[in-house]
């Protein structure tokens, strides 16, 4: 039984890290939804950069931007990830296979196996946003998440070679909340991640009539806020389960010292543990308000016809901070407490060094030191014809960094005390999770053709690749390997004004079969990172729907 | 009545370290209430107003006027602390050792000052830093404390009369509060609470030398609500204590393009409170003050750019600090320019 907790105290400790796996899935949003003309050309936009837009997708191209400008952007964008879980055959957990996710049982029935299965959904109900300063997280009501209008100004002064020029952005805005009763919970019920570039101080220079080069200073906000239940589906949870049920059944509502001397206090609790019951739910919220980096780029348009570009964005080292909340369901903190009541019980638990002891709720500082991964862009631009335009680009990105996040505690809690025993490289208040990310190359082709002179179309097409190793999929975020789909217009309202319009969408779907990927629903006892879905297999699907309007102009 | 007086010497060693523990509290809160001391009134300021004087009839801003500022300063602090506990009954020496703290802080700041009216100025300063503490090898790009001013002159500017400016500041801890954070692993960017401040400063010409000085009181608002970890405790709440400031000075005007001057700036802080879930404990009032000398050169007409250099006279002031500040011209900016 000493054993069993410790297991449940690991799954909870793992569980507080839980989170960074919505937080990396998220990131690999690069460059999407920044601007309206780069999202309607696939981001292929290195050498082609969008107006003021171009802090982002390459500086050099400021230096192309002449007077006063500004850029007023419209960004709406709608989520929707579902997943389905299911029971191969033969699936049970120590013999229990009565799992309310999948089995359309009556719960507590009496039979510990599942006489009929269902196939269970989880969809997402509508988008949360973290809001800075407020510190909390918001839902929204269902529909698109709308953002705008984010400005920029660019200016070159009369005769000067030099532009400058600032903007405020989204890199990452991504957030969802789901029903209280949904089966994915265990991947997030409410999930809020954002960087907001709000200030970004760039300089673009014209060497010449054929070269540019440009640099520029993003100031950003970085936030990430998450609410999840946790339970782990596994043997050690099965055997205590058995305890409860079987070995407890007999003494039950007795207590005695000679009982709880031999029993190590297990037979106690009113409530005991299960493989599939809620262990304790966590809320955490991560914040920081300055979190700086930089962009340079070089831009060669030796004729119209053609032109080349590449851009390097650097990495910025970001140190989050906020409060962190575990609220411990009642068969957890029953079974720990009434270990810790029995005599031999309290002995086990003080030489593992493990409070004997624990509150409903245990709250804290927390925080987490995150690099967001540098990545390089480069890619042409040509035109066959007078209207026709094709450009390709070849973007990387640095997801290699992230090889494991590290969550460092103010205090240490039962949970850490007990992960500290199984998680290598955890201490009583640090957490070290394993990720083994992997870095990307794709590339993303853009079209666009002149139908007028007023009016442009354009197409895009972006093949994503996936930072996610196979086995470290999971259904929270599900953005592995994605196709990037998009389309726009370009209308000139004037010689000084352009309207763009863009609409992309970004689909992926994935199958992660039973025990594939430890980041989900891997199996067996040794398995010490979070895996809420053991044993079930999982089909994820992705749509991420963006929509923006752009106006530009001169003032 | 042995294990009594046993007791009374373990309580004695631990107030006696708490009370060197707030002892480093108070050295970063009196360093922090000096570098908050820039955005009242500085060198700059009083030598920007100084110059600006003769032309117009307030050395403020005239209305409708903005001016956009940046600076950036450089502060080293370092300093060795005996850490002591005496067991009373013994009068044996129950813990001695050498806490060392030395931190390179890099700061900019933009300000920007809006004319209301031509006596009457808005001032916002939006500052970013970044700390390395050498003695934890802790270091941390964040933001700082924004805080926003009114200036107001009550006179007319008069030649070879007294010029008087009353200045109020609202600090908002929009920086890493030390109270908020890990104390292990972090360093802080900002007070952790609101101030209000206000004061007066006056200038003088006796040609071709300048005197200027400035007086001011900083109230801090209470902070609770906390939940942090220190040591073995859980602070929960802070009362900062309030703090009063002054500095004098004199600028000489070498030339029409340069001038030098010499500044005397002290800052008193009142004792701060903080609670504890289980007890209350103080820290000491503490005193820095900072001699700054500053380099002003005139680079066109209407820009001046300051170098100044000071060091810290008190234990609790850093030991050197560098500084630039400009003006950033926008005219470009402006439609029609």
């Amino acid at each position: 039984m000493k054993n069993n907790d410790k297991r449940l105290g690991l799954r909870l400790g793992v569980a507080a890290v839980g989170m960074v796996a919505g937080l990396a899935d998220a990131q690999l949003a690069n460059n999407i939804a920044i601007d309206v003309k780069a999202m309607s050309m696939g981001h292929a936009v290195t050498a082609d950069p969008p107006g003021i837009s171009a802090i982002h997708f390459n500086p050099a191209g400021l230096a192309k931007l002449d007077g006063r400008r500004m850029d007023l952007q419209f960004v709406g964008a709608d989520f929707s990830l579902e997943s389905e879980f299911s029971a191969p055959p033969g699936y049970n957990v120590f013999g229990f296979s009565d799992d309310p996710i999948v089995c359309n049982d009556v719960p507590d029935d009496g039979v510990d196996y599942c006489r009929s299965f269902k196939t269970a959904t989880s969809t997402v109900e509508g988008i949360s946003l973290y809001v800075p300063f407020l510190n909390d997280t918001v839902d929204l009501p269902p529909g698109p998440l709308i953002a705008g209008p984010l400005p920029a100004f660019s200016i070159r002064p009369a005769g000067s070679k030099f532009t400058f020029a600032t903007a405020t952005y989204l890199p990452l805005a991504a957030g969802f909340y789901r029903d209280e009763d949904d089966v994915g919970n265990y991947m997030g019920e409410r999930v809020a991640l954002e960087r907001i570039t709000y200030l970004s101080p760039s300089i673009g220079y014209k060497v010449n009539d054929e070269l540019y080069i440009g640099a520029s200073i993003g100031m950003s906000y970085q936030a990430i806020a998450l609410e999840q239940d946790f339970r782990a589906p596994n043997e050690l949870l099965g055997f205590a389960r058995v305890l409860d049920e079987s070995i407890c059944a007999p003494f039950e509502g007795e207590s005695n010292i000679a009982l709880d001397l031999i029993l190590f206090g297990i037979c106690r609790p009113e409530e005991g543990l299960g493989p599939f019951k809620n262990l304790a739910s966590l809320d955490v919220s991560m914040d920081q308000r300055f979190s700086p980096s930089y962009n340079l780029g070089i831009l060669w348009e030796p004729s119209e016809r053609f032109a080349w570009g590449a851009t390097w964005r650097s990495p910025a080292k970001t140190h989050m901070k906020g409060d962190y909340k575990i609220t411990y369901s009642n068969g957890a903190r029953e079974t720990i407490n009434g270990i810790g009541g029995s005599a031999t019980g309290a002995l086990a638990l003080a030489v593992l060094g493990i409070p004997s002891y624990v509150e409903e709720e245990e709250v804290g500082r927390v925080s987490m030191d995150l690099t967001m991964p540098a990545t390089f862009q480069t890619g042409i631009k040509i035109k066959p014809t007078e209207r026709l335009q094709f450009n390709v680009d070849a973007v990387w990105a640095d997801y290699k960094e992230w090889d494991a996040f590290n969550i460092v505690f103010d205090r240490s809690s039962a949970v850490l005390s007990l992960a500290r025993l199984f998680s290598p490289g955890s201490t009583p208040t640090r957490l070290s999770y394993p990720l083994n990310f992997q870095s990307t190359w794709n590339l993303a082709f853009g079209a666009a053709y002149d139908l007028t002179g007023r009016i442009q179309l354009r197409a895009g097409y972006e093949p994503r690749a996936s930072a996610i190793p196979e086995d470290r999929r999971s259904p929270m975020v599900p953005i592995n390997e994605a196709r990037y789909y998009s389309l726009g217009l370009g209308y000139k309202w004037d010689k000084d004004t352009d309207i763009d319009l863009g609409i992309g969408m970004l689909h992926s779907k994935d199958e992660i079969p039973a025990n594939t990927s430890c980041a989900a629903n891997c199996t067996g006892i040794n398995n010490v990172v979070y895996n809420p879905y053991a044993g079930l297999d999982i089909k994820t699907e992705a749509k991420v729907t963006m929509i923006g309007l752009a106006f530009r102009t001169k003032f | 009545m042995k294990m009594m007086s046993g007791k009374v010497a373990v309580a004695a060693a631990l107030l006696l370290a708490q009370h060197v523990a707030w002892a480093a509290e108070s050295v970063d809160e009196a360093r922090e209430a000096l570098q908050t001391q820039e955005d009242d009134v500085t060198q700059e300021k009083n030598l920007e107003e100084v110059f600006q004087a003769a032309e117009k009839q307030y050395s403020l801003l005239p209305s409708g006027q903005m001016s956009l500022n940046f600076s950036g300063n450089y502060s080293y602090y370092r300093d060795d602390r005996i850490d002591i506990a005496i067991d009373e009954n013994t009068g044996g020496i129950s813990r001695f050792r050498i806490e060392q703290d030395a931190q390179h802080s890099f700061s900019s700041s933009l300000s920007l000052d809006y004319g209301i009216w031509n006596n009457l100025t808005f001032n916002t300063r939006l500052p970013v830093s970044y700390k390395y503490d050498t003695q934890q090898d802790i270091s941390q790009a964040a933001l700082g404390d924004v805080s926003f001013g009114l200036r107001y002159q009550p006179f007319p500017v008069r030649p070879g009369a007294m010029n008087t400016t009353l200045y109020t500041t609202f600090v908002t801890p929009t920086g890493d509060s030390p109270y908020e954070l890990n104390v292990r692993e972090e360093v802080s960017s900002g007070s952790g609470y609101y101030s209000l401040g206000a004061g007066v400063s006056v200038s003088k010409v006796i040609d071709p030398v300048v005197l200027f000085g400035s007086l001011g009181y900083t109230y801090a608002f209470d902070v609770s609500g906390l939940n942090q970890v220190r040591g073995s405790a859980i602070l929960t709440d802070v009362h900062p204590g309030d703090s009063l400031n002054f500095s004098m000075g004199l600028a000489y005007s070498l030339s029409y393009e340069v001038s030098l001057s010499a500044s005397y700036q002290q800052s008193y802080n009142f004792e701060t409170d903080f609670v504890f879930e289980n007890y209350t404990a103080s820290s000491e009032d503490s005193t820095s003050s900072v001699v700054n000398t500053s380099l002003g050169l005139r680079t066109s007409s209407n820009r001046i750019i300051n170098l100044s250099f000071g060091f810290g006279l008190t234990e609790d002031s850093p030991d050197v600090l560098l500084g630039i500040s400009m003006p950033i011209d926008f005219s470009g900016l402006k439609p029609g320019a």
